[in-house]
């Protein structure tokens, strides 16, 4: 019951809503902007969302990425051998800069039956929906607008449907599409499902971990049975806890799991433990990436067990000041579109660009929300987001010309 | 197997064959075709938004291949029918169409009064309780009838895994047509065995032979489809589609029971039409299951729909709209 006046409450805000969307002027550049646009892109998010990931260089991912941009009419597409999809929409001015926008194609999140999308009134729901196939489909359809309505910019852009393909420190499939590029990237953008209104203004950087512990195998009723997976990643979650780490200048240790054993009957002789470690510091990142494993080998050491520590995923402290730019327009875009900006200061993915020197920044395309058993997004504020993206386009290549010596 | 037997296998495709779709709605332009599709619905409103807008997204905007998209409701109490109007579909009720004709509840009660809102001269019907809606559902079934003008009936084939709350698991789905039609069109109509999946929700046909069929209004209207197509207009006039996997409700056995009965009672229905059999006793009326109440067995009786509706031509009011100079 109370479920049920919840839903009404929510959907009468929804329509209020929507009939406020209805009512402003949609153009972009004297451009209509049509509502089946947005439409476009929920229904591409839908099917893509719903293709197998990972394939073999997500290549079933691929293949629909290409037919798409096929189908608007593009013949220029380019792919690699990891998986990346991109096409060039040449700028106004010659130049040899590039603006690079960017979507992650994989679902690491999928299943054949989490991943099927369920389409209520307002929301769209299913594994990688929010993550990843939003920010596809916004490309692609940003592709196809600006295809069919000869839309250009005065700086050359470059849409990368990037298989990111991370793999312990490095994300091998984009920094293998950075290293090949030839030309330089003025800025790039981020675009991805659930974070509209969130602005970046200090990226953390990240080490994900896992340890792997194994102690000799026991009898569980062994009068000395010794040392087990339990005690030693048991101890270890302790005396990592037990650091004092720099909490107010942002650095973050996290146990996020500890897994042993087998269950009842069975004596714990194997398991793992995974850790997150978070600063806005590179050098105090690293040592305490150095710090946690040093500890824990010397903890293994101590207690007779084998330890194996492995990079899960790591992203590099960003850096704000290169950002700045890119910031400042989007707050100014939030601002005149009346979305809600959030300062966030998280991981993000964009710091791989900040790396080698790229101003980046994250674009969230609507709200949306990802829990352990559901992840969702919101329909009506994609219009809005894909809004924001064209004009943080259009007014950041302004900027970026004028800051550019 | 005679060569006639198995003609239907060369009319059998795969959908990939139509991906081509600027060329489906080249040929549709060519060709003079108006295409309607229909959702029959009775409570789907965890599936019919998705079906809507990925349809009318692929195969209207971006590639208009289907003129017109409209859902035949059977009263449904959740938000089917506000979901799909905010989707973009027409929607009616069942029972405000063709209202002196009185209305029944199910599915091919639905399928036949569509007939008299839609404009198309090419019919698409599809279940409104598919997960895993892709715009090749639609343009698989349409392919073959803008290719082929001889081909006036087109049924969708699948893979139909069974689906519990957290898994998919092979196929498993197909039982009624397994256990009860396959063996009924194997012994009576050997061609018509030929069909994968001759209970497949999803199939298209050309109006001017879907007009002239009766319907009947529930569980049948499928096989009663296939048998009227096979003595009225022959085989050749059939063909079907594999469209990959379909993933949705699995019923219960008791509900397949039901079905069950419902086809038998077409089957026989349609032996006797034709002169293929002199059934001396009169069909019963009630489906009967059992079920244990405290230990003791009671019977269930269900009256499970088996009315036969006219072929919609009879019709003095649809013979006004569609066929005004007769």
């Amino acid at each position: 019951m109370i479920r049920k006046i919840i839903s009404t409450i929510r959907d009468f805000f929804a329509a209020a809503r929507l009939s406020a969307r209805k009512k402003r002027k949609k153009t972009f550049r004297g451009k209509p902007f049509e509502e089946m646009y947005v439409n476009r892109i929920v229904s591409d998010a839908v099917l893509f969302n719903e293709i197998p990931s990972p394939s073999e260089n997500e290549s079933l991912r691929g293949s629909f990425i290409v037919r798409r941009l096929e189908e608007f009419g593009i013949t220029d597409i380019r792919t690699d051998g990891m998986g990346n999809v991109w096409v060039q929409f040449p700028g106004a001015k010659p130049s040899d800069d590039f603006v690079l926008l960017f979507a992650e194609i994989e679902n690491p999140s999928y299943s054949p039956l989490g991943s099927l999308v369920r389409l209520t009134a307002d929301r769209a729901i299913g594994a990688g929906i929010a993550d990843n196939s939003i920010g596809v489909a916004s490309l692609l359809i940003l592709a196809e607008y600006l295809q069919k309505n000869s839309i250009s910019f005065d700086t050359n852009l470059v849409l990368l449907f990037a298989h990111l393909a991370s793999e312990g420190e490095e994300f091998i499939g984009l920094r293998g599409f950075l290293s090949e590029w030839d030309g330089d990237i003025a800025f790039a953008v981020y675009v991805t499902g659930m974070q509209l209104g969130n602005i970046e203004s200090h990226p953390l950087g990240h080490y994900k971990l896992t340890v792997t512990a194994g102690t000799g195998d026991h009898q569980v009723l062994e009068k000395t049975p010794g040392v087990s997976a339990v005690s030693v990643l048991s101890n270890i979650a302790f005396q990592l806890g037990n650091i004092q780490w720099d909490r107010e200048g942002g650095a973050t240790l996290n146990i996020a799991r500890i897994v042993a054993g087998l269950g009842f009957g069975f004596f714990p002789s194997e398991g793992f433990l995974e850790l997150e470690i978070y600063s806005g510091d590179t050098n105090v990142l690293n040592l305490m990436k150095k710090t946690a494993s040093a500890t824990i080998e010397k903890i293994a050491e101590e207690m007779g067990a084998k330890i194996d520590i492995a990079v899960n995923s790591f992203i590099p402290v960003g850096n704000p000041e290169i950002n700045a730019f890119l910031t400042d327009t989007l707050r100014s875009v939030h601002e005149e579109l009346k979305i809600k900006s959030n300062a966030v200061s998280v991981p993000d993915k964009t710091a791989i660009l900040n790396s080698l020197g790229v101003p980046a920044v994250t674009v969230g395309m609507t709200r949306g929300r990802k829990r352990l058993t559901e992840e969702y997004v919101e329909l009506e504020p994609i219009e809005t987001g894909f809004r924001q993206l064209l004009m943080l386009l259009e007014r950041s290549i302004e900027k970026e010309e004028l800051l550019r010596p | 197997m005679s060569a006639e037997q198995g003609a239907l296998l060369e009319r059998t495709y795969h959908h990939s064959r139509f991906a081509d779709k600027k060329r489906l709605v080249d040929l549709k332009k060519m060709k003079g075709a108006v295409i309607s599709l229909a959702f029959p619905t009775l409570n789907e409103e965890a599936t019919i938004g998705k079906e809507i807008l990925v349809i009318k997204t692929e195969l209207m905007d971006r590639f208009p291949l289907i003129d017109e998209i409209v859902v035949i409701d059977s009263g449904s109490e959740d938000r089917t029918c506000e979901i799909a109007a905010g989707f973009g579909a027409q929607v009616h009720q069942s029972r405000d169409i063709l209202k002196s004709r009185g209305t029944y509840r199910g599915k091919g009660e639905n399928l036949w009064k569509s007939l008299h809102v839609l404009r198309g001269n090419i019919i698409v019907w599809i279940d409104a309780d598919i997960h895993n809606i892709a715009p090749k559902f639609v343009y698989g079934l349409v392919g073959p009838l803008l290719e082929n003008d001889g081909i006036s009936y087109v049924k969708g084939f699948y893979e139909r895994p069974i689906r519990t709350r957290t898994t998919l698991s092979a196929s498993g789905g197909g039982r009624v047509t397994e256990i009860l039609v396959r063996p009924l069109f194997s012994l009576f109509y050997p061609e018509l065995a030929y069909l994968v999946q001759p209970l497949s929700g999803e199939y298209a046909g050309r109006r001017r032979v879907l007009e002239q069929l009766p319907f009947s209004v529930g569980y049948g209207v499928e096989t009663g489809h296939l048998i009227d197509i096979y003595h009225k207009f022959g085989v050749q006039a059939l063909a079907q589609v594999d469209l990959d996997r379909r993933v949705h409700r699995n019923q219960s056995v008791q509900s397949l029971s039901k079905m069950a009965f419902g086809i038998l009672t077409t089957f026989f229905n349609r032996l006797n039409m034709y002169g293929e059999d002199d059934l001396e006793t009169r069909l019963k009326e009630f489906h009967i299951a059992l079920s244990v109440q405290g230990g003791v067995h009671e019977p269930v009786l269900s009256q499970v729909p088996t009315l036969e509706r006219p072929p919609i031509i009879e019709l003095e009011e649809y013979r006004k709209k569609f066929h005004p100079d007769f």
